[in-house]
């Protein structure tokens, strides 16, 4: 698409939107309404769209389920992970992943030499949740943290440590902004990626002070200077792990000593021996409450679940949830949905490989063959890493790209027509997807190419498609409205129909 | 324009479909294109901008050892500094009275000869760090400093040039997307010519495309006009399959994925698809153990890999070499001195090569100070060039850009090492 183009209007939109704060109409929210050509028709039904932001994929039984129980009395359940069952994944992970319910050093000890076979295991998991997990949100949300306190495992304490990383984001995925800073600045893999185990007072690595700024708070409009990178990076020098036991450790040695400034915070920092740690928190404290992370922090959030560029009028009203709930994930996530903005965002998103990969795997009822191992996994994460959106590959500390642009090379459209082809094909061997004649409704599916069409859009999606695209399906079976498709086509034809279905827009898009 | 070749834009402009395939491109934006696209692509636009060469770049992933590579075999500090691994003088291509070529870049000989390969020693980001993450970064983005801004100065160039509606126009071999090319719209990856196809049979192939394509007209969103370009692209691809483009049998590639990639490379600027620019990535060059001698090792398998690619890509090219400009380049150089291990720890100051029809080859640029410890900084090669300058002026004299160096270099005060002929 031209950037370009789009950038400016939103821009002016922006503007606009800032003028009239609150008097803008439910229809003008995005700048794309005003267009002369048709929308998308994706289906704006308030069910269907939540799950396609809140969860790896909607599928017949959940969207059934949240359509009887309501998004905002499913949101409250699915915002306390602990109260829903989640017996499935429980299985797949005791008895295929039993190595990662094990903390960092327990992994490491058994893996030693074999890094990449451990971390393999934990993507692989990664993987297994977001398709099977009944804990939908909580797995969108960890992927949201994931990918905003991103540390790459390459080698060493990143790759050991990022198993605890990884639950505790997990399990903090429902709390504040604040706890998760928190957290983040004391995992050993954040130390060791970006080299805060190597900052001392004699010899300052600035990255993670940088980083800690740039991207995990206040960000690059945040108004910081070269001096406050610097403050932050004296503010954190001591904070580093326990080589053996692969625990945040605090070490008096490499701290410096002496009055610390990062923009308006200052601290006197004066007993390294004792003190470091409580300057570094009382910094991640002033932080984490800074009105520009709560602009950032906001502004991505929104980016993830409403639009590649938020509305202004939205930004603005959940900056100021985020200051007043002090970061309440919950808080956030309560104004967000309830918001008209997001209302009125459908097919505002392209889904990025991963969700295209599990949103697929979802709508086609795939099941998880448990004599299969870990095969079932690997087979969705080398689909992933060929789009290049397999779990923790990405190589810089700003995390996975969150807007269309970076996913719709050629080489990226590409790659989702064939997974589409491959998942409807069903070529893999340790995860089972449904039939087009099982989809279609099985013995009483429709016989006629027209309503065959529809009732496969409509497990698939949730929606009947446009004229035009419906029909571009039926062409493709050689028939018209009311040819007589028999089962012996349909199991020929069957997976390439499926196949147009999941690379259609109406998939690709949520 | 004195070159046997018609430029790309020329060509794109007298094709019967040039303008239905800008229709469709102009399609993509969505919205707001239908008012834009008389003024921001006019059909005219493309065909007005100077002539370009085409340009390759070569990155050279892990930091290749210059020292080895192009050697300053006549100071004695460089055989003293590497006792295990320096190229003896014997075994060295002389290229000057400083400095021989290591005789695994033997394929290259010919093209110093003609003229038509420049080095460029001591090159590099002089405010660049020696983590390979932010110096890689630094290179392909063309600023000094990793910053967020994060598109390449490839695709500023590309921008700032204007639209073709070039479907192939930037094509970068590889897994992923070279950053030098990041924020070029419709830039194409792919791993493989043979591989870039939907994975339907050749009978089911025309029925599902079609029904791609219909699935994504009709409505206007950012995919819609992704997928229709990709289809484009699929086409395009297709067509330079054809006998026509194919391979010179004359051209010697190395059966490597670098090899592989460069015939790919050379079957796209042979084809009327108005490649402008073209990456590929050579990973592998991190050697701080066992880089080896002259004869055996790491260093000296990946350099024979590298010479004889670039020299059957120049026979492939053949008429097309005259308005062709490669250049190979690396994050950084490596250290002077050898490490305990045999090989040799990140550097500072590396080497660029600048190979080409318009190259004023046959010489060793950048100023070469010597391996003294008063020169060398922190014990590696100084930084003399700046790297953005050997880009800058290809960008101005061969690329037909140089108005827009502002935008393509942001903050670099340009000066010329005089390495190409202007166009």
């Amino acid at each position: 698409m031209s950037s370009r183009l789009v950038s400016r209007r939103t821009v002016l939109r922006g503007s606009a939107v800032a003028a009239v704060a609150g008097a803008v109409g439910p229809t003008r929210v995005f700048a794309t309404e005003a267009a002369a050509a048709p929308a998308l028709a994706l289906s704006s039904e308030p069910v269907l769209h939540a799950l396609r932001r809140l969860t790896y994929g909607p599928y017949p039984g959940l969207v059934g389920a949240v359509q009887a129980s309501g998004v905002r009395a499913w949101l409250e359940v699915q915002m306390q992970p602990a109260r829903i069952a989640d017996a499935n994944v429980d299985s797949i992970l005791k008895y295929q992943f039993p190595h990662m319910l094990l903390t960092s050093a327990q992994i490491r000890a058994r893996y030693k030499g074999k890094g990449w076979q451990a971390m393999q295991q934990l993507k692989g998991a990664t993987v297994v949740r977001a398709v099977w997990s009944q804990r939908h949100l909580q797995e969108v949300m960890h992927g949201f943290w994931s990918d905003h306190f991103y540390t790459h495992p390459s080698d060493g304490v990143a790759l050991w440590g990022k198993f605890d990383e990884d639950k505790r984001l997990r399990a903090n995925a429902f709390t504040s902004f604040g706890r998760l800073l928190h957290l983040s600045a004391s995992s050993p893999a954040m130390l060791s990626f970006l080299n805060n185990d190597e900052s001392s007072e004699d010899d300052i690595n600035e990255n993670y002070g940088r980083e800690l700024l740039e991207l995990h708070t206040v960000g690059l409009a945040g108004g910081y200077t070269e001096a406050d990178v610097r403050g932050a990076a004296l503010a954190m020098t001591g904070w580093t792990y326990d080589k053996e036991t692969l625990a945040f450790k605090y070490n008096p040695k490499l701290h410096y000593n002496g009055e610390v400034k990062v923009l308006g915070w200052k601290h006197p920092n004066i007993d390294g021996t004792a003190g470091g740690v409580e300057t570094g928190r009382s910094l991640l404290d002033y932080l984490a409450s800074h009105p520009a992370t709560a602009r950032h922090i906001s502004t991505k959030l929104l980016r993830r679940l409403v639009a590649d560029a938020p509305p202004a009028s939205l930004v603005a009203s959940t900056t100021a949830i985020f200051l007043a709930s002090k970061g309440s994930v919950p808080a956030l996530l309560r104004h967000i949905v309830a918001s008209r903005e997001f209302a009125a965002s459908t097919g505002h998103k392209v889904r990025r490989p991963f969700d295209m990969v599990t949103a697929s795997v979802r709508a086609t009822g795939g099941r998880y063959r448990a004599s299969a191992g870990q095969k079932g996994a690997e087979e969705l994460l080398w689909r992933m890493a060929e789009m290049g959106h397999a779990p923790f590959d990405w190589i810089d500390p700003d995390g996975y790209p969150d807007t269309a642009e970076a996913w719709l090379s050629s080489v990226g459209v590409l790659g989702r027509w064939n997974t589409s082809l491959a998942i409807a094909g069903r070529w893999f061997k340790g995860v089972e997807m449904k039939d087009a004649k099982t989809l279609a409704g099985g013995k009483d599916r429709p016989a006629k190419a027209g309503p065959l069409v529809d009732s496969l859009t409509m497990a698939l999606t949730g929606q009947g498609f446009a004229r035009a695209h419906r029909n571009a399906i039926i062409e493709y079976l050689d028939a018209s409205e009311s040819t007589i498709i028999d089962d012996n086509t349909l199991s020929w034809r069957g997976p390439r129909v499926i196949a147009l279905i999941l690379a259609s827009p109406y998939m690709q898009v949520r | 324009m004195n070159s046997p070749t018609v430029t790309e834009e020329f060509l794109l402009d007298q094709r019967p479909d040039a303008m239905s395939r800008r229709g469709l491109l102009k399609r993509s934006g969505g919205v707001a294109l239908a008012v834009a696209a008389g003024s921001m692509v006019s059909p005219t636009a493309a065909a007005a901008a100077p002539a370009s060469d085409r340009f390759v770049q070569i990155f050279l992933r892990g930091g290749m050892d210059a020292l080895n590579a192009v050697a300053p075999a006549g100071d004695p500090a460089y055989a003293a500094a590497r006792p295990g691994i320096a190229v003896p003088m014997g075994a060295l291509l002389p290229l000057d009275s400083t400095f021989g070529l290591h005789p695994s870049l033997g394929a290259l000989a010919p093209l110093w000869q003609a003229g038509q390969l420049a080095f460029v020693h001591s090159v590099g980001n002089p405010q660049g760090d020696r983590s390979h993450f932010e110096a890689q970064d630094a290179v392909e983005c063309g600023t000094p400093v990793s910053s967020a801004v994060r598109t390449g100065w490839l695709a500023r160039h590309l921008t700032a040039r204007g639209q073709t509606g070039a479907a192939l126009r930037a094509v970068g071999i590889g897994e992923t997307q070279n950053m030098t090319l990041a924020g070029q719209r419709n830039a194409v990856t792919l791993r493989s010519l043979n591989n870039f196809r939907v994975q339907v049979g050749d009978k089911d192939r025309v029925a599902y495309e079609r029904a791609i394509r219909l699935m994504h007209s009709g409505f206007s969103h950012q995919i819609a006009g992704s997928g229709t370009a990709t289809l484009s692209a699929l086409g395009e691809v297709r067509g330079l399959l054809a006998p026509e483009f194919a391979t010179s049998p004359q051209a010697a590639y190395p059966d490597s994925n670098f090899g592989k990639a460069l015939r790919n490379l050379a079957q796209c600027a042979k084809g009327p698809v108005g490649l402008e620019a073209g990456t590929v990535d050579i990973g592998g060059w991190d050697h701080h153990t066992g880089l080896g001698n002259h004869t055996d090792g790491q260093l000296a398998r990946k350099l024979t890999d590298l010479a004889a690619g670039l020299a059957a890509f120049r026979t492939d090219l053949g008429d097309l070499w005259a308005t062709t400009t490669v250049v190979v380049v690396s994050e950084f150089g490596r250290r002077v001195e050898e490490n305990g291990d045999g090989g040799v720890d990140h550097g500072h100051g590396g080497l660029m090569m600048v190979l080409g029809g318009g190259v004023r080859g046959g010489k060793v640029y950048g100023g070469w100070r010597g391996l003294a410890t008063s020169v060398l900084d922190r014990g590696d090669l100084p930084v003399l060039t700046d790297w953005r300058n050997v880009y800058a002026e290809i960008v101005a004299s061969r690329l037909g850009n140089g108005n827009a160096l502002g935008a393509v270099f942001p903050g670099l005060k340009p000066s010329f090492l005089g390495l190409v002929n202007p166009r």
